[in-house]
């Protein structure tokens, strides 16, 4: 395969480096907006991307011209058309050939004319400094060519000089457009140029199919340049500049050149017989029947994969997040929540039930009922639930016992009730300063509970209404003077209202509760947090809430 | 230069485009009126359409290039003619006369450039008719110098030449450079107004000789009989007067039909009736034989630019796609 416009195959390089600028784009999203967790809605890899880059080097491969295969169509071209381009510069008076150059040049010309076949035209153009059409192109040059060759002389052309590039212009005119036969240039000249723009005429020559034949006359010593006044006579020889006589030689480097861009034959003096012999073989290769093949383009099947792929690429599917917000769940997951709370474990069971018995007031059964489903999944409500039961019983040691045991798990809001009925439950057994520590604890967690302030605010009295067994011996006068006497606490208003409401039952609380409230957590349990799953992102869905201007692709 | 489309079939790929254009399944909430939104479009979002129109261009633009769309250039000719054709052209003093507008010569040669003009490829040669015969420009296909020769044909005292009229002469110089060329059809078109001044040689000898080279003889008589406007030059100037003009009509069709041809006659009838290009008595009839048929010039094909204009879309979408209207969750 050739491409007839390669210069767009490097234009290739330019997709890898569109390629890296899509990554770098995508980086600096990332960075500019990680707080976000913008990367759940990029896509992953920028390989994504491929399909698109994929169609660009398709169209840039088609639009380098691929091509292969030719058709060839057959022309017949019989005969030659030769222009001939004959100096008639002074310097062609020069007499260094046997005679003058002239003359040579219009013995090669009959020469020519005689190898010529019917039906071949035959056309010379004269130039010196400026250019004359002597013969136009024409199959009947043989009545004319005696007349007009004897017509050719310098004296003919007024401007003087050797100007070969307007000459060979207007001969690559003359030729028939489009070309009926193979086309011949013919130059006759001695070289002895005054402009040098005729190389790059010569040079678009082969394009247009013309062939090219250079034949040098003259002789590399040259001669003197007669100086012929406008009656023919001869008067000295002309001098240049200087004042020198000049001497007027064959520049063979100059033909050559000439030849060489055109990719045409030059001969030089002594190969002038050779021009028939050459003519000849001109013929035998260039006329006659010629096929012209074009080359065929097959870019089509780069655009349609370029565009297969455009398209494909244009209506994939955009990159859903991996988890996004559902306004409410999907029938699967009620269906799921239905299958869960179906298949409950024995813990819950005795969660429930347990809960039941304790509101009707069955605190022993409720007790019971506790007891059995620890162990499972709700223990530590199950035992918080059990020490209020023991606490309502009177057993204040049994709740002490159980809620000193007590683990919070996960459930870390439970922290605060199972502290306030341990503070109760020493309150009631008169262990004040255990009971103290306690409701302290409940308030360095949560210092606007009213409750526990309360009840700390009642332990500290009693604390300093009843001293201790240890002091009592110290104090034992006093203790009886004060024992007898129990203090009735001054109150706001009323009687001092104990309360030893441990709270009601902790129900089983849902797993996924997307309306549950931020708690200030532990730094600890921050973390595990943090690696759990979100249950809720921290901006809402764009699709739903950008509709107009939401693309529907 | 027209356009036309080589490969019309891949148009069918714009169904492919329609495709792309189905609605699809949106996310979104309906609201009865926008106007119940506190929204207003930033200019951000009035131009999100244009990513979807852009690809859509570079997918309609890529499905034309498929089709090839071509310029093909103005016809050339394509047949190289088996003939060659020679015009005689009297330009003695007669041919000044008026009746023919501006005068005779004139018209004559704008009717020699329509035969030229008509004829592509044909070797066309122009012989002048004075005393004695000229040759002005030999058979030659390069038409545009044979015209510009042509453009420098005047009365023969003008052009240096002595006053005559030697038809016999002009034809059979005709005849002479005729000969040498070996078309299956060689004509000569003869334009004359008079009578033949050249008693050395005779007419019909020469129409003879070219019959039995089987060369033919089109020969066409310029003016009206009669009383014509001739110019004369005077003291204060040309004046006109009125001169008999005689035709030789006779000689001329007999030369016509001798080689096979034909005679007409142009008068200003002839040429006020009709538009002047359509005369359909100086019609030759048309050379049919063929030498050779040239290959018509390769059209030239628009898809590279298509092409071009397609890339340079699709990286302006994905620039604007990545840059200016960038949207989240992010397009393919």
């Amino acid at each position: 395969m050739v491409f007839a416009a390669p210069w767009f195959l490097a234009a290739l390089a330019v997709v890898p480096l569109l390629g890296a600028w899509l990554w770098r784009q995508k980086q600096a999203r990332l960075r500019r907006w990680q707080v976000l967790r913008v990367e759940q809605w990029l896509p992953r890899k920028i390989g994504r991307q491929w399909p698109l880059l994929a169609a660009l080097c398709g169209l840039l491969l088609a639009l380098a011209q691929p091509q292969w295969g030719q058709t060839a169509q057959t022309v017949d071209m019989p005969g030659l058309q030769i222009m001939v381009l004959l100096d008639l510069s002074q310097s062609m008076l020069v007499e260094d050939v046997n005679g003058r150059r002239l003359a040579a040049a219009h013995r090669a010309i009959n020469t020519v004319a005689t190898q010529l076949e019917s039906g071949d035209e035959l056309g010379i153009i004269g130039f010196a400094g400026e250019h004359r059409l002597l013969l136009p192109l024409t199959p009947a040059y043989e009545t004319l060519l005696p007349s007009v060759l004897s017509a050719a002389q310098p004296s003919l052309l007024s401007v003087q000089g050797s100007a070969l590039t307007p000459a060979l212009q207007t001969a690559v005119q003359t030729f028939p457009q489009p070309h009926t036969a193979q086309p011949i240039l013919l130059i006759l000249t001695d070289g002895e140029l005054h402009e040098r723009q005729a190389v790059a005429t010569a040079r678009r020559l082969e394009e247009q199919n013309i062939l090219l034949v250079v034949v040098g006359i003259g002789t590399e010593a040259g001669g003197a340049v007669p100086n012929v006044d406008e009656n023919g006579r001869q008067a000295g020889f002309k001098q240049d500049a200087a004042g020198e006589t000049h001497i007027s030689r064959l520049q063979t480097a100059v033909l050559e050149q000439l030849t060489a861009a055109g990719s045409g034959r030059y001969l030089p003096p002594t190969a002038v017989s050779n021009l028939p012999a050459i003519l000849a073989n001109l013929r035998q290769t260039h006329s006659g029947q010629r096929q012209i093949v074009q080359p065929v383009a097959r870019y089509h099947l780069f655009l349609l994969i370029a565009l297969l792929l455009l398209l494909w690429h244009y209506m994939r599917p955009k990159r859903l997040p991996t988890f996004r917000l559902q306004p409410r769940p999907r029938w699967s997951v009620w269906l799921l929540l239905l299958l869960v709370g179906c298949s409950r474990d024995p813990s819950e069971v005795a969660l429930q039930q347990g809960n039941v018995a304790y509101e009707s007031g069955d605190y022993a059964a409720a007790v019971a009922l506790y007891e059995d489903g620890l162990g499972g999944s709700e223990t530590a409500v199950l035992s918080y639930n059990a020490a209020n039961a023991h606490y309502r019983l009177g057993a204040y040691e049994q709740a002490v016992r159980i809620v000193q045991d007590f683990q919070p798990g996960n459930n870390v809001s439970m922290i605060d009730k199972v502290y306030f009925t341990l503070g109760n439950s020493h309150f009631q057994q008169g262990d004040y300063e255990e009971a103290i520590a306690a409701y302290q604890q409940v308030l360095r967690h949560t210092p606007d509970d009213a409750d526990a302030k309360h009840n700390l605010e009642l332990a500290l009295l009693m604390r300093v209404s009843s001293p201790e067994t240890s002091s009592d011996e110290e104090n034992g006068a006093q203790q009886n003077d004060e024992q007898t006497e129990r203090p009735s606490l001054p109150t706001p208003g009323g009687e001092q209202q104990f309360n030893p409401d441990a709270g009601t039952p902790l129900r089983a609380q849902p797993v996924l509760d997307p309306n549950a409230p931020e708690v200030a957590l532990p730094s600890l349990l921050q973390e595990a947090v943090t690696n759990a799953p979100l249950l809720m992102p921290q901006f809402p869905d764009a699709g739903e809430t950008a509709a107009p201007a939401y693309p529907d692709w | 230069m027209n356009l036309q489309i080589a490969s019309p079939a891949y148009l069918t790929c714009f169904l492919l485009i329609l495709i792309y254009l189905l609605p699809r399944r949106t996310h979104g909430l309906h609201f009865s009126h926008l106007g119940l939104l506190p929204v207003g479009a930033s200019w951000r979002l009035r131009l999100r359409p244009l990513r979807k129109i852009l690809r859509i261009a570079v997918m309609s633009l890529v499905v034309l290039a498929l089709a090839r769309p071509q310029m093909t250039p103005p016809p050339q000719p394509t047949a190289v003619p088996d003939a060659a054709l020679v015009i005689a052209l009297d330009i003695s003093n007669s041919m000044r006369a008026q009746d023919l507008l501006p005068d005779r010569l004139t018209v004559a040669r704008q009717l020699v450039a329509e035969v030229i003009a008509e004829r592509p490829l044909l070797p066309i040669g122009l012989v002048l008719i004075a005393e004695q015969a000229i040759i002005h420009t030999p058979p030659t296909r390069s038409h545009d110098q044979l015209l510009a020769q042509l453009a420098q044909v005047s009365f023969a005292e003008e052009m240096g030449l002595v006053d005559g009229t030697a038809l016999g002469g002009g034809v059979a110089t005709a005849a002479a450079m005729l000969a040498r060329i070996p078309a299956a059809e060689r004509q000569i078109l003869l334009f004359t107004d008079g009578v033949n001044t050249d008693a050395a040689l005779d007419p019909l000898t020469v129409a003879q000789t070219a019959a039995a080279l089987n060369i033919q003889i089109f020969t066409v008589g310029l003016g009206r009989p009669g009383v014509v406007p001739f110019p004369q030059q005077g003291v204060n100037g040309t004046y006109v007067v009125q001169w008999e003009s005689l035709l030789d009509e006779t000689l001329l069709q007999t030369m016509a039909t001798a080689t096979a041809a034909s005679y007409v006659r142009i008068t200003a009838a002839d040429l006020t009736a009709a538009d002047p290009a359509n005369l359909p008595t100086l019609t030759l009839p048309t050379t049919t034989a063929v030498a050779t048929t040239l290959p018509a010039a390769p059209p030239v094909d628009l898809f590279p630019w298509l092409i071009a204009a397609a890339v340079t879309l699709l990286l302006l979408e994905l620039w604007l796609g990545q840059t200016i209207l960038f949207t989240l969750p992010e397009d393919a």
